[in-house]
């Protein structure tokens, strides 16, 4: 399969800029969509385990066990 | 910083092998101190309980890595960073929640009222005659057979994959294929399972299929990082 190559922006003569944005801007679509999604779906995966706990122990305690 | 960065693409353009970003004896101690924070953030993410705390790690980690750049450092791409980041995590949360529930831990009050209420909101597999079956835990033996896969040799392999592709090594490239096509098949059979004993399961829990999603959504790994890591250029990651 061919690989999609992910460009170098350059920042003047001689200089490359390796900044997330510089990256961003030089991905391809596909590798943005991905790169947007894990950013997102990081930040849900850290924060549902401790929404979902403290519920639970209230709504229903540890009787349950 | 500048050269090195052109040396190093031009390097790879030619088709040869470099030592880059990230791998190899070249790391900088801020870079090894930033991938320390990632990793223990990734650990601590993966307990469940305390993922807003291992957020923090992370994004110490992230702003780490920034300073390491600004300094003229070559690091790794942040897009890789990011993925290796989210499988790390995906691994460990689920090596984390099924391990709970295939092991002994069923059966302690703490164990039992998180499992049972997660079951009791999402999926009534974990609430429906709960530690009934011979090994404990979840009575659906579909979903029992998956987790000892899952548990004993899925997740384990994902996240040390997801570590490898960390340090851009080419092993560790070749194994989050692997490991996400093995993930695919095991969603598969996973929601294949689901629809089978659908009504037992679904019918018993608060919020049915729409709050299983709203949970479950973020478990959809493989969907996501397979057109990313057959297209990207593998010529980055070093033996």
């Amino acid at each position: 399969m061919e690989t999609i190559e992910e460009t170098a922006v350059t920042d003047g003569p001689g200089q490359v800029d390796h900044s997330f944005r510089a990256e961003w801007r030089g991905l391809p679509t596909i590798h943005k969509i991905t790169v947007a999604i894990t950013s997102l779906f990081i930040i849900g995966l850290c924060c549902e385990g401790t929404f979902l706990v403290p519920y639970v122990v209230l709504r229903w305690g540890w009787t349950r066990g | 910083m500048t050269a090195s960065i052109e040396t190093t693409a031009a390097s790879l353009r030619d088709g040869g092998t470099v030592s880059v970003q990230g791998s190899g004896s070249g790391i900088s101690n801020l870079q090894q101190r930033s991938d320390r924070w990632l990793l223990a953030g990734c650990v601590v993410a993966g307990t469940f309980v305390l993922g807003p705390i291992g957020l923090v790690f992370i994004i110490v980690a992230f702003v780490l890595l920034k300073r390491a750049q600004q300094r003229g450092e070559a690091i790794r791409p942040w897009a890789v960073t990011l993925i290796a980041t989210y499988c790390m995590i995906d691994g460990g949360l689920n090596f984390m929640g099924w391990g709970l529930d295939l092991f002994w831990a069923h059966d302690t009050v703490a164990g039992s009222t998180f499992l049972n209420g997660f079951g009791k909101l999402f999926d009534g597999g974990y609430y429906v005659n709960y530690n009934l079956h011979a090994m404990g835990g979840t009575a659906f033996t579909g979903e029992k057979a998956l987790e000892i896969g899952g548990v004993l040799f899925l997740f384990p392999m994902r996240v040390i994959a997801a570590w490898g592709f960390l340090k851009m090594k080419r092993w560790g490239h070749q194994f989050m294929i692997i490991t996400s096509w093995m993930y695919c098949l095991m969603l598969i059979c996973y929601f294949a399972d689901l629809s089978m004993t659908f009504m037992a399961r679904f019918g018993d829990s608060i919020t049915g299929v729409t709050g299983y999603w709203a949970f479950n959504v973020f478990y959809m790994t493989p969907f996501i990082m397979l057109p990313y890591l057959h297209t990207m250029n593998r010529h980055q990651f070093t033996d």
